[in-house]
Protein backbone atom coordinates (compact mmCIF):
# COMPACT_ATOMS: atom_id res chain seq x y z
CA UNK A 1 0.00 0.00 0.00
CA UNK A 2 2.67 2.15 0.88
CA UNK A 3 4.79 3.39 -2.34
CA UNK A 4 8.48 3.11 -2.58
CA UNK A 5 8.69 7.21 -2.55
CA UNK A 6 7.17 7.48 0.69
CA UNK A 7 8.91 4.72 2.28
CA UNK A 8 12.35 6.58 1.17
CA UNK A 9 11.54 9.88 2.55
CA UNK A 10 9.73 8.73 5.47
CA UNK A 11 12.98 6.75 6.42
CA UNK A 12 15.32 9.58 5.89
CA UNK A 13 12.90 12.05 7.69
CA UNK A 14 12.64 9.63 10.42
CA UNK A 15 16.57 8.73 10.94
CA UNK A 16 17.98 11.71 9.96
CA UNK A 17 15.24 14.25 10.75
CA UNK A 18 15.72 15.75 6.55
CA UNK A 19 13.53 18.29 6.30
CA UNK A 20 14.42 17.74 2.35
CA UNK A 21 12.58 14.35 3.15
CA UNK A 22 9.70 15.96 4.77
CA UNK A 23 9.11 18.57 2.42
CA UNK A 24 8.94 15.70 -0.39
CA UNK A 25 6.17 14.14 1.73
CA UNK A 26 4.43 17.25 1.65
CA UNK A 27 4.45 17.52 -1.94
CA UNK A 28 3.62 14.09 -2.65
CA UNK A 29 0.31 14.40 -0.13
CA UNK A 30 -0.48 18.29 0.29
CA UNK A 31 -3.28 18.36 -2.42
CA UNK A 32 -5.24 15.31 -1.76
CA UNK A 33 -5.53 16.23 1.91
CA UNK A 34 -6.42 19.60 0.94
CA UNK A 35 -8.85 18.13 -1.43
CA UNK A 36 -10.20 15.43 1.69
CA UNK A 37 -10.58 18.73 3.61
CA UNK A 38 -12.31 21.10 1.72
CA UNK A 39 -14.56 18.07 1.65
CA UNK A 40 -14.65 17.80 5.35
CA UNK A 41 -15.52 21.43 6.02
CA UNK A 42 -17.61 22.10 3.37
CA UNK A 43 -15.14 23.60 1.02
CA UNK A 44 -14.09 26.18 3.82
CA UNK A 45 -10.78 26.85 2.40
CA UNK A 46 -9.52 28.89 5.32
CA UNK A 47 -10.38 26.21 7.84
CA UNK A 48 -8.56 23.40 5.08
CA UNK A 49 -5.80 24.81 4.79
CA UNK A 50 -5.58 25.93 8.54
CA UNK A 51 -5.89 22.02 9.30
CA UNK A 52 -3.57 20.65 6.53
CA UNK A 53 -1.04 22.92 8.02
CA UNK A 54 -1.04 21.91 11.72
CA UNK A 55 -1.71 18.52 10.11
CA UNK A 56 1.47 18.68 8.33
CA UNK A 57 3.56 20.25 11.82
CA UNK A 58 2.23 17.67 14.04
CA UNK A 59 3.27 14.73 11.28
CA UNK A 60 6.86 16.37 10.96
CA UNK A 61 7.07 16.60 15.22
CA UNK A 62 5.76 13.05 15.38
CA UNK A 63 7.40 11.52 12.26
CA UNK A 64 9.71 9.21 14.64
CA UNK A 65 6.31 8.15 16.29
CA UNK A 66 5.35 6.48 12.81
CA UNK A 67 5.32 2.61 12.33
CA UNK A 68 4.30 2.34 8.68
CA UNK A 69 1.76 -0.31 9.39
CA UNK A 70 -0.26 1.60 7.29
CA UNK A 71 0.08 4.23 4.24
CA UNK A 72 1.52 7.49 5.22
CA UNK A 73 -1.48 9.29 4.02
CA UNK A 74 -3.90 7.38 6.09
CA UNK A 75 -1.51 8.54 9.20
CA UNK A 76 -2.23 12.27 7.55
CA UNK A 77 -5.24 11.89 7.36
CA UNK A 78 -5.80 10.44 11.17
CA UNK A 79 -3.78 13.51 12.31
CA UNK A 80 -6.56 15.75 10.22
CA UNK A 81 -9.48 13.64 11.14
CA UNK A 82 -8.11 14.30 14.91
CA UNK A 83 -7.12 18.32 14.70
CA UNK A 84 -10.62 18.90 12.45
CA UNK A 85 -12.41 17.41 15.74
CA UNK A 86 -10.91 19.25 17.97
CA UNK A 87 -11.77 22.37 15.96
CA UNK A 88 -15.04 21.53 15.74
CA UNK A 89 -14.97 21.21 19.83
CA UNK A 90 -14.02 24.74 20.42
CA UNK A 91 -17.29 26.78 20.09
CA UNK A 92 -16.12 29.64 19.54
CA UNK A 93 -13.46 29.10 17.05
CA UNK A 94 -15.71 26.91 14.51
CA UNK A 95 -19.36 25.54 15.13
CA UNK A 96 -20.19 22.27 13.41
CA UNK A 97 -22.95 24.02 11.12
CA UNK A 98 -20.92 27.16 10.25
CA UNK A 99 -19.88 25.81 6.98
CA UNK A 100 -21.90 27.69 4.94
CA UNK A 101 -20.97 27.65 1.81
CA UNK A 102 -21.38 31.35 0.70
CA UNK A 103 -20.01 31.31 -3.08
CA UNK A 104 -19.40 34.94 -3.08
CA UNK A 105 -17.23 35.05 0.19
CA UNK A 106 -13.53 35.10 -0.06
CA UNK A 107 -13.46 31.82 1.97
CA UNK A 108 -13.79 29.73 -1.42
CA UNK A 109 -12.62 32.86 -3.54
CA UNK A 110 -9.45 31.07 -4.89
CA UNK A 111 -11.27 27.50 -5.99
CA UNK A 112 -12.22 27.22 -9.39
CA UNK A 113 -16.01 27.68 -9.25
CA UNK A 114 -16.29 24.90 -12.24
CA UNK A 115 -16.21 22.24 -8.84
CA UNK A 116 -20.02 22.26 -9.07
CA UNK A 117 -20.17 18.82 -7.98
CA UNK A 118 -17.45 18.81 -5.31
CA UNK A 119 -19.22 21.45 -3.80
CA UNK A 120 -22.48 19.86 -3.81
CA UNK A 121 -21.27 16.36 -2.46
CA UNK A 122 -19.20 18.61 0.70
CA UNK A 123 -22.23 20.67 0.74
CA UNK A 124 -24.14 17.14 1.09
CA UNK A 125 -21.49 15.64 3.54
CA UNK A 126 -21.44 18.85 5.81
CA UNK A 127 -25.19 17.45 6.88
CA UNK A 128 -23.79 14.61 8.46
CA UNK A 129 -21.66 14.55 11.86
CA UNK A 130 -17.89 14.72 11.37
CA UNK A 131 -17.32 11.29 11.82
CA UNK A 132 -19.52 10.01 9.12
CA UNK A 133 -18.65 12.82 6.53
CA UNK A 134 -15.03 11.13 7.05
CA UNK A 135 -16.31 8.02 6.89
CA UNK A 136 -18.13 8.01 3.58
CA UNK A 137 -14.90 10.37 2.42
CA UNK A 138 -12.45 7.68 2.97
CA UNK A 139 -15.24 5.28 1.46
CA UNK A 140 -15.89 7.02 -1.65
CA UNK A 141 -14.00 9.18 -2.76
CA UNK A 142 -10.04 7.45 -1.48
CA UNK A 143 -12.24 3.93 -1.88
CA UNK A 144 -10.62 2.06 1.50
CA UNK A 145 -11.50 -0.82 2.74
CA UNK A 146 -13.78 -0.84 5.46
CA UNK A 147 -10.66 -2.33 7.77
CA UNK A 148 -8.49 0.47 6.26
CA UNK A 149 -10.76 3.10 7.09
CA UNK A 150 -11.22 1.75 10.85
CA UNK A 151 -8.14 1.53 11.38
CA UNK A 152 -6.94 5.11 10.19
CA UNK A 153 -9.97 6.38 11.96
CA UNK A 154 -9.34 4.23 15.28
CA UNK A 155 -12.99 3.69 14.96
CA UNK A 156 -14.33 0.12 14.92
CA UNK A 157 -15.14 -1.89 12.61
CA UNK A 158 -18.81 -2.34 13.00
CA UNK A 159 -18.95 1.64 13.70
CA UNK A 160 -17.60 2.10 10.14
CA UNK A 161 -20.26 -0.14 8.71
CA UNK A 162 -22.59 1.65 10.06
CA UNK A 163 -21.77 5.09 9.28
CA UNK A 164 -21.44 3.24 5.60
CA UNK A 165 -24.86 2.06 5.69
CA UNK A 166 -26.78 5.15 7.04
CA UNK A 167 -24.49 7.57 5.90
CA UNK A 168 -25.13 6.36 2.32
CA UNK A 169 -28.54 6.61 2.09
CA UNK A 170 -28.22 10.43 4.25
CA UNK A 171 -25.95 11.49 1.41
CA UNK A 172 -27.98 10.04 -1.41
CA UNK A 173 -31.10 11.52 0.01
CA UNK A 174 -29.29 15.31 0.92
CA UNK A 175 -28.07 15.11 -2.84
CA UNK A 176 -31.07 14.46 -4.52
CA UNK A 177 -33.04 17.11 -2.56
CA UNK A 178 -29.78 19.44 -3.55
CA UNK A 179 -30.02 18.16 -7.46
CA UNK A 180 -33.76 18.56 -6.83
CA UNK A 181 -33.44 21.97 -5.97
CA UNK A 182 -30.90 23.24 -8.33
CA UNK A 183 -32.88 22.14 -11.00
CA UNK A 184 -36.57 24.18 -10.06
CA UNK A 185 -33.94 27.38 -9.29
CA UNK A 186 -33.68 27.64 -5.45
CA UNK A 187 -30.17 27.01 -4.82
CA UNK B 1 -26.26 16.10 -13.64
CA UNK B 2 -29.70 14.97 -11.57
CA UNK B 3 -28.99 11.68 -13.11
CA UNK B 4 -25.68 11.40 -12.30
CA UNK B 5 -26.17 12.25 -8.30
CA UNK B 6 -28.66 9.37 -8.44
CA UNK B 7 -25.63 7.13 -8.10
CA UNK B 8 -23.37 8.09 -5.23
CA UNK B 9 -20.88 5.67 -6.78
CA UNK B 10 -20.60 7.23 -10.32
CA UNK B 11 -20.97 10.54 -8.97
CA UNK B 12 -17.84 10.08 -6.85
CA UNK B 13 -16.07 7.80 -9.87
CA UNK B 14 -16.31 11.70 -11.39
CA UNK B 15 -15.46 13.40 -8.69
CA UNK B 16 -12.28 11.26 -8.23
CA UNK B 17 -11.42 11.92 -11.96
CA UNK B 18 -11.92 15.64 -11.68
CA UNK B 19 -10.00 16.23 -8.34
CA UNK B 20 -8.38 19.61 -8.43
CA UNK B 21 -4.67 19.00 -8.06
CA UNK B 22 -3.32 22.19 -5.44
CA UNK B 23 -0.16 23.41 -6.05
CA UNK B 24 2.53 22.51 -3.17
CA UNK B 25 5.00 25.79 -3.69
CA UNK B 26 2.90 27.84 -1.23
CA UNK B 27 1.73 25.33 1.09
CA UNK B 28 5.69 23.76 1.25
CA UNK B 29 7.12 27.17 1.92
CA UNK B 30 4.65 27.98 4.41
CA UNK B 31 4.73 24.48 6.73
CA UNK B 32 8.49 24.90 6.63
CA UNK B 33 8.06 28.91 7.67
CA UNK B 34 6.01 27.76 10.27
CA UNK B 35 7.78 25.06 11.83
CA UNK B 36 10.63 27.12 12.31
CA UNK B 37 8.63 30.39 13.61
CA UNK B 38 6.92 28.32 16.13
CA UNK B 39 9.73 26.26 17.36
CA UNK B 40 11.50 29.38 18.11
CA UNK B 41 8.19 31.31 19.76
CA UNK B 42 7.90 28.50 21.57
CA UNK B 43 11.31 27.97 22.67
CA UNK B 44 10.80 31.45 23.72
CA UNK B 45 7.69 31.19 25.48
CA UNK B 46 8.97 28.53 27.20
CA UNK B 47 12.02 30.23 28.91
CA UNK B 48 10.55 33.27 29.80
CA UNK B 49 7.52 31.29 31.91
CA UNK B 50 9.89 29.30 33.24
CA UNK B 51 12.00 32.37 34.71
CA UNK B 52 8.40 33.83 35.50
CA UNK B 53 7.36 30.94 37.03
CA UNK B 54 11.17 30.77 39.81
CA UNK B 55 10.57 34.22 40.00
CA UNK B 56 6.76 33.92 41.63
CA UNK B 57 7.58 30.73 43.65
CA UNK B 58 10.12 32.87 44.87
CA UNK B 59 8.56 35.35 45.48
CA UNK B 60 5.76 33.94 47.57
CA UNK B 61 8.19 31.37 49.24
CA UNK B 62 10.56 33.96 50.37
CA UNK B 63 7.92 36.63 51.15
CA UNK B 64 6.13 34.50 53.74
CA UNK B 65 9.55 33.22 55.01
CA UNK B 66 10.49 36.85 55.58
CA UNK B 67 7.50 37.70 57.20
CA UNK B 68 7.05 34.86 59.81
CA UNK B 69 11.06 35.08 60.44
CA UNK B 70 10.71 38.83 61.52
CA UNK B 71 10.70 39.22 65.51
CA UNK B 72 7.36 39.75 66.49
CA UNK B 73 7.66 43.15 67.15
CA UNK B 74 8.75 44.43 64.13
CA UNK B 75 6.35 42.18 62.68
CA UNK B 76 3.71 43.95 64.48
CA UNK B 77 5.28 47.17 63.21
CA UNK B 78 5.11 46.30 59.71
CA UNK B 79 1.50 44.50 60.38
CA UNK B 80 2.43 40.88 58.60
CA UNK B 81 2.03 38.85 61.52
CA UNK B 82 -0.99 40.46 62.63
CA UNK B 83 -2.59 39.77 59.32
CA UNK B 84 -1.12 36.57 57.63
CA UNK B 85 -1.56 35.07 61.66
CA UNK B 86 1.15 31.92 60.61
CA UNK B 87 4.14 30.75 62.04
CA UNK B 88 7.03 28.62 60.87
CA UNK B 89 5.14 25.74 61.04
CA UNK B 90 3.25 26.17 57.80
CA UNK B 91 6.38 27.19 55.72
CA UNK B 92 6.20 23.40 54.18
CA UNK B 93 2.16 24.23 53.25
CA UNK B 94 3.50 27.58 51.35
CA UNK B 95 6.27 26.27 49.48
CA UNK B 96 3.85 23.76 48.72
CA UNK B 97 1.95 26.21 47.59
CA UNK B 98 4.62 27.91 45.40
CA UNK B 99 5.43 24.95 43.72
CA UNK B 100 2.03 24.14 42.86
CA UNK B 101 1.95 27.65 41.13
CA UNK B 102 4.76 26.96 38.79
CA UNK B 103 3.16 23.84 37.97
CA UNK B 104 0.41 25.37 36.73
CA UNK B 105 1.77 28.21 35.78
CA UNK B 106 4.15 25.58 33.12
CA UNK B 107 0.70 23.96 32.44
CA UNK B 108 -0.45 27.17 31.31
CA UNK B 109 2.78 27.45 28.78
CA UNK B 110 2.81 24.28 27.37
CA UNK B 111 -0.71 24.56 26.84
CA UNK B 112 -0.45 28.00 25.07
Amino acid sequence: MMSYSDTHWVQLAKTQGSHHAFNQLVRLHQSALRYSLLQLTNFNEPLAQDVAQETFLKAWKNIHRFEERASFFSWLYRIAYNELNSVYRKPCEYSNNAFSVDESSAAVGSIDPDFSVHRDIARALALLPVDRRSVLHLHLHRQLTHQEIADTLDMPLGTVKTHINRGRKQLQEALTNSASCRASGGL
Amino acid sequence: MTNQYDDLDTLFAYARDTEPYFEAEQTTTFVSAKVIEERATRSLRYKLWSVLSVFIAALVFGGVAWAVSLPQDLAEWVGVSRYLDIDVGVLPAVLLLSLMVTVCLWFVAVDD
